[in-house]
């Protein structure tokens, strides 16, 4: 990607994250072309967050691809199904089988209009797990090789890894902050707006695995889980958005009849 | 003319640097080029340039393009699943070739190793002769000799899966020998025991008879790609393995596996050592470069003669000849900081002081041991330097009519580079 200036601020464009009472909080949304940490304890809703932004993109004609590294993409979509989320009305492609890779991005190339494309990294390890890999193999290549290839054959706007948590096993690394920098790298230079999903400890007390994700995104949105007198409530909060002057208040977060909304006054008052 | 004759007078050196011609093989490149005859023991001399998208060139010392290979025909070979799981950027990278008379044609073969995983034996004409599949990457360059003594060609090569493969000169797999960890180091050959050693991932040279026995190993601190160098240090006709590591130091071992020395630079060592009577002393001097971005010359006893400063990592290996042909020798080292250096081998020796003087002056009262050490060291001196258009990754020589320093840069150019007067 050919890095640009810009001479004013309305040159950003940006992506909305269809959470109704953040985006106005954020200045329309996360800027294109940026990466973003999604980070969260289980339940918290990251993967629900993420599939939102990219299935709102999608009915807007954009191509979206959704890596998911261990939630099957039969549970990921029932999941979605059951939250209201109207898969009928997207052009959705779902790859479990690395062989048959090229001929389902010919699909979406061919298409008109938008589609999404789940990745489901999960099923292709189970499948290839008969078959001999050399030692060397690394599963990241196949992540860095299953978005590089549809951006090229077909483009691609949206990208989700579902989780970063998930990676990190699958791709031994021994360096993080070095092989963190130069992953983010090969993601900005792809010229597409990415999502990444960070699954967090319940206490909050880090954004990512390796305590350096946060340093190296361009933005984290956070969501919590939090117990109140044996009431549990989601939250989200923009703890850090480049480009960007955002509200980093905690909102309420909640998600009603199909969409999510970031409510003020959540919290209940300290005394 | 008059400051030239006056610098003939005084041993200064004359003339200059010049590019010849460059050529660009739009693709990166990652091993450096080799010079080669195309015919058995002939005079002809071309060169061969790996790429990393999979393209082998054969061309003249014009920089005219021979012929080209491009092993990526070959990728009904690999299954894509496969490819899946190769890094994108190098997944078709080809290995430097070696280059000799396989099957006694009086032609030479070109033997060369993949990303991919696949060994690639190409004919003069560059038709394809055989292939052989490895179970990983392929990464350091094949070593074709006659290991076993019976009169043919065999080639050696480790690759990514740890093994060390040895094929006949039809590509059938004579033998393998497991090194435990992947191999990205040349193998380096002793033809009169039909000694091979190897490097390792694991850090670990490793020693293998002609019927592929191990017959012992040498652990360094980290990672060997250095290729090993058979060389008799104290010119006893008795010879010793020369290597680098990434533990940043050099050692020189004896052919048992003993350690003679070891000399640690500040700076992984990523590529031979290259050796040279420069002082005439009857004994090889020892020249490398390091991540500490020196390039350094030792003695054969592994002391520091001198060390010259690059402004980056040097990780080519130098090379040493007399360019400007005035008979006397030049180390040549390549700088990821985009120089070219061409060195005095011996170094300039400079006085630290002023012996009778400056120790009086300085030190009085305590100047015994400033009296008794020697007034002065060598130290590297630059002749000349170029700049290139990349970050360097191989130096190779050709010789002709005129001495040719080709610099290979990460970028895909090659330039060739000669003396003028």
């Amino acid at each position: 990607m050919e890095e640009k200036l810009i001479s004013s601020k309305n040159d950003i464009k940006r992506i909305r994250t269809y959470i109704e009472g953040l985006d106005e909080q954020i200045q329309g949304g996360v800027p294109e072309n940026s990466i973003t940490l999604i980070c969260g304890s289980s339940g918290s809703m990251k993967s629900s967050v993420s599939f939102n932004i990219a299935y709102h993109e999608v009915l807007k004609g954009k191509k979206a691809l959704y890596i998911s590294l261990e939630q099957s993409w039969y549970s990921l979509l029932n999941h979605m199904t059951n939250l209201d989320f109207n898969l009928s009305k997207i052009n959705l492609v779902v790859i479990s089988d690395l062989s048959e890779f090229n001929q389902k991005i010919q699909k979406v190339k061919s298409g008109k209009g938008g589609a999404f494309v789940i990745t489901d990294i999960g099923a292709i390890r189970k499948e290839i797990k008969a078959v001999k890999i050399s030692p060397s193999s690394d599963w990241l290549n196949v992540v860095k090789n299953v978005v590089k290839k549809m951006k090229q054959a077909s483009g691609c706007d949206i990208l989700i890894i579902d989780s970063l948590s998930a990676l990190y096993v699958l791709s031994n690394f021994t360096h993080p902050r070095t092989e963190l920098f130069y992953i983010f790298e090969f993601l900005r230079d792809l010229d597409l707006t990415c999502f990444l999903v960070s699954e967090t400890p319940r206490d909050g007390s880090r954004y990512g695995e390796f305590g350096v994700e946060d340093f190296l995104v361009d933005g984290v949105i956070r969501l919590q889980l939090v117990e109140r007198q044996r009431k549990v409530t989601r939250e989200i909060s923009v703890v850090k958005m480049r480009a960007t002057a955002c509200n980093v208040d905690v909102f309420s977060l909640e998600f009603e009849n199909g969409k999510f909304k970031a409510l003020y006054g959540g919290q209940p008052a300290l005394i | 003319m008059i400051k030239e004759v006056f610098k003939r007078l005084v041993g200064e050196r004359v003339g200059r640097i010049e590019q010849e011609w460059t050529f660009d093989a739009k693709a990166g490149i990652m091993n450096a080029p080799i010079v080669a005859s195309l015919k058995r023991g002939g005079d002809d001399k071309y060169i061969f340039v790996p790429t990393k998208d999979g393209i082998l060139y054969a061309l003249r010392p014009s920089g005219d393009v021979l012929w080209s290979f491009n092993s990526q025909e070959s990728k009904d070979k690999v299954s894509d699943v496969e490819m899946m799981f190769k890094e994108d950027e190098i997944a078709w990278n080809v290995t430097s070739p070696a280059v000799d008379d396989l099957n006694d044609d009086g032609e030479s073969e070109v033997v060369f190793g993949s990303e991919s995983g696949l060994l690639f034996a190409v004919k003069s004409n560059a038709s394809l002769l055989w292939r052989f599949k490895a179970g990983d990457a392929i990464r350091a360059q094949p070593v074709i000799c006659d290991i076993n003594g019976d009169g043919k060609q065999e080639i050696v090569f480790g690759a990514v899966d740890g093994m060390v493969y040895v094929l006949n000169n039809k590509g059938k797999l004579l033998w393998s020998l497991d090194a435990g960890s992947p191999i990205e180091c040349k193998a380096a050959f002793e033809p009169k025991t039909g000694q091979l050693v190897v490097g390792t991932d694991s850090g670990r040279l490793i020693s293998i008879s002609p019927r592929g026995k191990l017959l012992w190993q040498f652990d360094t601190g980290d990672k060997i790609t250095a290729e090993p160098v058979f060389v008799d240090l104290k010119s006893k006709g008795e010879q010793n393995i020369l290597f680098g590591s990434f533990d940043n130091t050099l050692y020189a071992l004896d052919v048992r596996g003993n350690p003679v020395w070891a000399y640690k630079s500040e700076g992984k060592i990523c590529s031979a050592a290259c050796t040279a009577d420069v002082n005439h002393d009857s004994k090889p001097e020892v020249f490398f470069g390091s991540c500490d971005n020196n390039v350094y010359a030792l003695n054969s006893e592994g002391s520091k003669i001198w060390s010259f400063e690059t402004d980056f990592w040097v990780a080519s290996s130098p090379i040493v000849l007399d360019i400007d042909r005035d008979g006397r020798l030049e180390v040549v080292a390549g700088s990821f900081d985009h120089f070219l250096y061409i060195l005095e081998a011996e170094g300039a020796f400079m006085l630290d002081y002023m012996p009778g003087v400056s120790g009086v002056v300085q030190q009085s009262g305590s100047y015994g041991n400033v009296m008794t050490s020697e007034p002065g060291g060598f130290h590297g001196k630059k002749i000349w330097q170029l700049k290139t258009e990349g970050i360097i990754v191989g130096l190779t020589r050709l010789t002709g009519s005129k001495e040719q320093v080709l610099i290979c840069t990460a970028n895909g150019r090659i330039s060739s580079v000669v003396h003028t007067n």
